[in-house]
């Protein structure tokens, strides 16, 4: 694993270099201090992949094989949650352990005494104020400045573990994420997975552990549980690694699968491992000067005003507000409109479908020969399904494309808070038609949190809520992974985590910024979500009738519950979830200027402008324009 | 001279608690009025706080007591395949509950005394109770895992329920065992969470007591210690450790010392327990290994739960307990002037309580405790 010296590499720590001097130059020092550190790290050029899941997965039992160790002296194990502390195992020709405590000194400790400073049985609630442990030695793989990290497990009752794992992860620069085939994925687990994803850590290595415990049937279920419900929250993970720590460690390497996650990662490291580290170098500088520059901005947009000018402001802005009143209130009522008029349209020709559905189905059921009718019989489950997805597909795809043109409507026609380049906060209502203009800085709405997303971002947000709002009201569909995989089949693959609703929180960036209309796959697919499940008893009792008007009759039974259950169950909710949308607007301005008129009234107590301001201004336009330059090699 | 009414009744049943349920249950009403009316009597906060602790204690005891006059179900709560399901077939002596690797069983199934095996399906909406009766247990096994299939929703209806009926001797006292939806199990998407509502409403409803199954291997996590606290630490002494095979005695106090400081004052009996060991114990009908796999203790505590006598007496001790917690407490109390409390319950209330006309030992071992005394040394 030769490291290219990347070109461009001495060029962004220069970059940066030239940031931090930036910065102190115009207030924080420290900030400057942690991208000293950050470049630091990036010189060193190693490579830190960490170990994570939680309490029990056997992460520690992996490090001891990874590290081809016979003992478990480095990375203690035992039958009760052990590691209370991350530990970090590099390559040096002699062994030599090291304590870094918190406080900040640090002390060197033999190997046989790591187990007091790293397990909750000795030093529980971390008592001796561990920060980290550095372990070194002859370990073998680790010679290309590869850094292995055990971390405490996540989620035990042990709460001091998940705040030094929290702190710990943003170090990392790739994640070998451990699940047991026993346990699916939890909660837990997908909480972690999501902080993983906001340090923005892109690698992650899945592995199920401990299959040696459980039979092939089981480990099956599991990956695909497993697969199922990372696709839907939008994590694409397209190897799973089966693997037993336990059997690597005790020497049976050949068939612990240890090989294979080995290959996969140092496959992954030689060829990607100059950019993953440009990227985790770029993503921390980010992390630090990100905050800082925005604060540094607001104080700026509003220090730059004066008083008089922006008690005008505030006093205008609250004038408009009852003007927009009436905007909305008539966007609203179109949209509710549209929306009921395609449901409408979508509950007639449900009864079209149902009797074309019926009527093939009698087709079907009578075309087939005397000798058939077992064969028949078994199958038609899986027709009938099939047939009426078919139907319902029809159905389901006119209202989308009604539903989507309203929404799109709604959307344009919706009074909305945007920025403007230039000239600030823009309080739009229809097209073009600017109320409010040059309020104030547009970067102080992103100060306050109010969020300058898009409106189209904001949407598409607002809908997977209302989507998820919806969902989460009704309770007759159960089968929790069926959505997923029903939307992957309808060819709405990338679409899944949007309807699930769960897009929203686990990757907040990627959704607002996806088209609008995209976030509309939901309804559909979530009609026909979960129908599957009625066939199931529908074909047990099939499986006992061999008579071909019973067939028929029963067939004709199952179409008309299925319609039925369209009607009674997903069109309410349908006609709910429109006014959903509609509330997620209204809310949405309202805490947007409830956001910019707090944000006006704070800057009317602040201190009197410096003399220095123009100075300040032009640093902050140096600053950026720096980041943009980094930024743009991301 | 005819007799009055009060000779000719029989004289009261002897035994340490001479009370039935309706007894108790009256009882425990009115004392639950005593501490509520001077709850609400007393001005100082500390002292409202505290009475109405006990009060809450005394509706869940209430509760309790009005439940075990029907039925008495103990539910099998756990983490999705902790191995709750492992567990009741070893108990039950059958393959019969679904085991799978994923998060299954959504719907509550209720193994109850049978004189043949048989299933029935309670609906959400519906009247009718389908039944189907069975001449083996695989057959029974194999019924749940298509009724597990559909998730809680059959062509009929969503599931309410599923009852088991089964010639078992452990249930032959009107026992009901309750296997129960895991929680915990990552869902996404239009179920999220639905596992978890199914059994809260389940819990709240129909289940007197509740042993908390956990796997060894994996310990207690922090979801599963607030799960417990939300829906059922009430109900619940008995924490089931399974996947014990080969833990030794000294590994089973080192579980036992590192978990018990996370349930507070109330911790429950450990059992540490192999389901799997003790299925096959069962199957070759080996006692010792059923008792190496700490099933039989296991079914003497849940022998002793069903007891009706046990019971009864179990519900009168805590309320003892509680009579007693509180006196200590209000013995104790000062005021910001450390002057103690003169007043212990509101007049009228206390009036009434004396007043109640129950020659049983539970009444006057509750009044010893509840009249104003110093506890507190000092």
């Amino acid at each position: 694993m030769q490291i290219q010296a990347r070109p461009g590499r001495e060029l962004i720590i220069r970059k940066v270099i030239e940031l931090g001097e930036a910065l102190s130059r115009s207030v924080d020092h420290t900030v400057a201090d942690s991208l000293g550190a950050i470049i630091q790290t990036f010189r060193r050029e190693s490579f830190t992949i960490a170990i994570m899941g939680k309490a029990k997965r056997g992460k520690s039992t992996l490090i001891n094989a990874l590290l081809g160790r016979t003992d478990d002296l480095v990375a203690p194990v035992d039958r009760l949650p052990a590691s209370s502390a991350v530990s970090r195992f590099r390559y040096a020709a002699a062994e030599k352990a090291t304590v870094s405590y918190r406080e900040g000194r640090s002390e060197v400790i033999s190997l046989d005494c790591i187990r007091e400073y790293v397990t909750e049985e000795s030093n529980p609630g971390n008592r001796k104020g561990v920060g980290v442990v550095e372990v070194e030695g002859p370990f073998p793989g680790l010679q290309d400045g590869l850094i292995l990290v055990d971390t405490p497990g996540a989620a035990s009752i042990h709460e001091h573990h998940d705040q030094l794992l929290h702190q710990f992860i943003p170090e990392a620069d790739a994640v070998i994420f451990l699940v047991t085939a026993r346990m699916p994925l939890d909660q837990d687990e997908l909480d972690l997975l999501r902080e993983i994803r906001v340090a923005d850590i892109r690698k992650v290595f899945f592995a199920i552990n401990r299959v040696d415990e459980c039979s092939e049937g089981d480990l099956r279920d599991a990956i695909n549980h497993n697969r199922q419900l990372l696709r839907s929250v939008g994590l694409a993970i397209d190897l799973i690694h089966p693997i037993s720590a336990r059997q690597a460690f005790r020497g049976q390497v050949g068939t612990s699968g240890l090989p294979t996650l080995a290959t996969d990662v140092s496959a992954f490291i030689g060829q990607h491992r100059a950019r993953v580290l440009e990227e985790r170098f770029i993503a921390r500088v980010m992390a630090v000067v990100e905050p800082t520059l925005r604060d540094l901005e607001f104080e700026m947009a509003t220090t730059r005003k004066a008083d008089v000018e922006l008690r005008e402001e505030l006093e205008s802005l609250r004038r408009r507000r009852g003007s927009i009143e009436a905007t909305r209130d008539l966007a609203e009522r179109e949209f509710l409109h549209a929306w009921n008029d395609a449901l409408d349209r979508m509950e007639q020709a449900l009864d079209v479908e149902q009797g074309r559905v019926r009527a093939e189905l009698v087709r079907h059921v009578n075309g087939a020969g005397v000798l058939d009718i077992r064969k028949l019989a078994d199958d038609l489950p899986t027709w009938l399904n099939r047939t009426i997805e078919d139907h319902l597909m029809i159905v389901g795809q006119s209202f989308e494309e009604r539903a989507r043109a309203a929404c799109e409507k709604l959307q344009t026609e919706y009074p909305a808070l945007g920025v403007q380049e230039g000239t600030g906060v823009v309080l739009r209502t229809r097209a073009g038609n600017e109320l409010i203009s040059g309020a104030i800085g547009g970067v102080a709405l992103t100060a306050t949190g109010i969020g300058v997303a898009s409106a189209a971002g904001t949407a598409a947000a607002g809908i997977a809520a209302a989507n998820a709002a919806a969902l989460a009201a009704t309770t007759t569909v159960s089968a929790p992974s069926l959505l997923a995989s029903w939307l992957v089949a309808l060819g709405f693959g990338e679409l899944a985590p949007l309807a699930t609703g769960t897009a929203t929180v686990v990757a907040p960036a990627a959704l607002t910024a996806t088209p609008f209309w995209v976030a509309l796959g939901g309804p559909v697919g979530w009609t026909l979500a979960g129908i599957g499940a009625l066939a199931v008893p529908f074909s047990w009792h099939l499986s006992r009738t061999r008579l071909r008007d019973r067939l028929e009759a029963e067939g004709i039974e199952q179409v008309d519950r299925v319609f039925l259950h369209i009607r009674k169950d997903r069109l309410p909710a349908l006609r709910k979830m429109a006014r959903s949308i509609a509330g997620e607007f209204r809310l949405r301005l309202d805490r947007q200027i409830a956001g910019l008129e707090e944000a006006i009234a704070k800057a009317m107590s602040r201190p009197a402008a410096s003399p220095q301001l123009d100075d300040r201004a032009a640093q902050i336009a140096r600053i950026r324009e720096i980041l943009d330059q980094i930024r743009s090699r991301a | 001279m005819t007799p009055t009414a009060d000779d000719a009744s029989p004289p009261a049943a002897t035994g340490t608690m001479d009370m039935d349920w309706a007894g108790l249950l009256s009882l425990t009403n009115e004392l639950l009025m005593l501490v509520h009316e001077t709850e609400l009597y007393h001005k100082c906060r500390r002292v409202a706080s505290a009475l109405g602790d006990a009060r809450r204690s005394l509706v869940a005891i209430r509760r309790r007591i009005e439940q075990s006059g029907r039925r008495d179900v103990v539910a099998v709560v756990g983490l999705t395949n902790v191995g709750k399901s492992t567990l009741l077939n070893a108990l039950l002596g059958e393959e019969f509950a679904p085991r799978r690797n994923r998060p299954c069983t959504s719907i509550p199934i209720e193994f109850c005394h049978g004189p043949s095996l048989g299933v029935t399906v309670y609906y959400e909406e519906r009247l009718e109770r389908p039944t189907w009766r069975f001449d083996t247990p695989r057959e029974v096994h194999g019924c749940l895992e298509r009724l597990g299939e559909g998730e809680g929703g059959t062509a009929r209806g969503a599931i309410r329920r599923i009852e088991v009926t089964l010639p078992s001797p452990l249930l032959a006292g009107g026992l009901v065992i309750a296997d129960t939806p895991g929680f915990g199990a990552g869902q996404v998407g239009e179920a999220a969470g639905s596992h978890e509502a199914a059994l809260r409403g389940y819990l709240e409803r129909d289940v007197t007591r509740v042993f908390w199954v956990v796997l060894a291997d994996q310990g207690i996590g922090r979801r599963e210690v607030e799960f417990r606290d939300q829906f059922f630490a009430r109900v619940c002494d008995d924490l089931v450790i399974t996947g014990c095979e080969d833990w030794d005695v000294d590994d089973r106090a080192r579980f036992r010392a590192r978990y018990a400081d996370s349930f507070g004052h109330r911790v429950p009996a450990f059992h540490f327990v192999s389901g799997l060991q003790g299925l096959d114990a069962r199957r070759n009908a080996d006692e010792r290994a059923l008792e190496d796999a700490g099933i039989v203790e296991l079914e003497r505590r849940i022998r002793d739960l069903a007891n009706p006598e046990d019971r009864l007496r179990s519900a009168s001790e805590e309320l003892v307990r509680l009579t007693e917690d509180l006196a200590y407490w209000l013995s104790g109390y000062h005021d910001d002037r450390s002057r103690p409390l003169t007043l212990w319950w509101r007049p009228d209330s206390w009036s009434r309580w004396l007043a109640i006309d129950r020659p049983a030992p539970l009444k006057q071992s509750l009044d010893r405790r509840l009249v104003r005394r110093r506890l507190h040394p000092g």
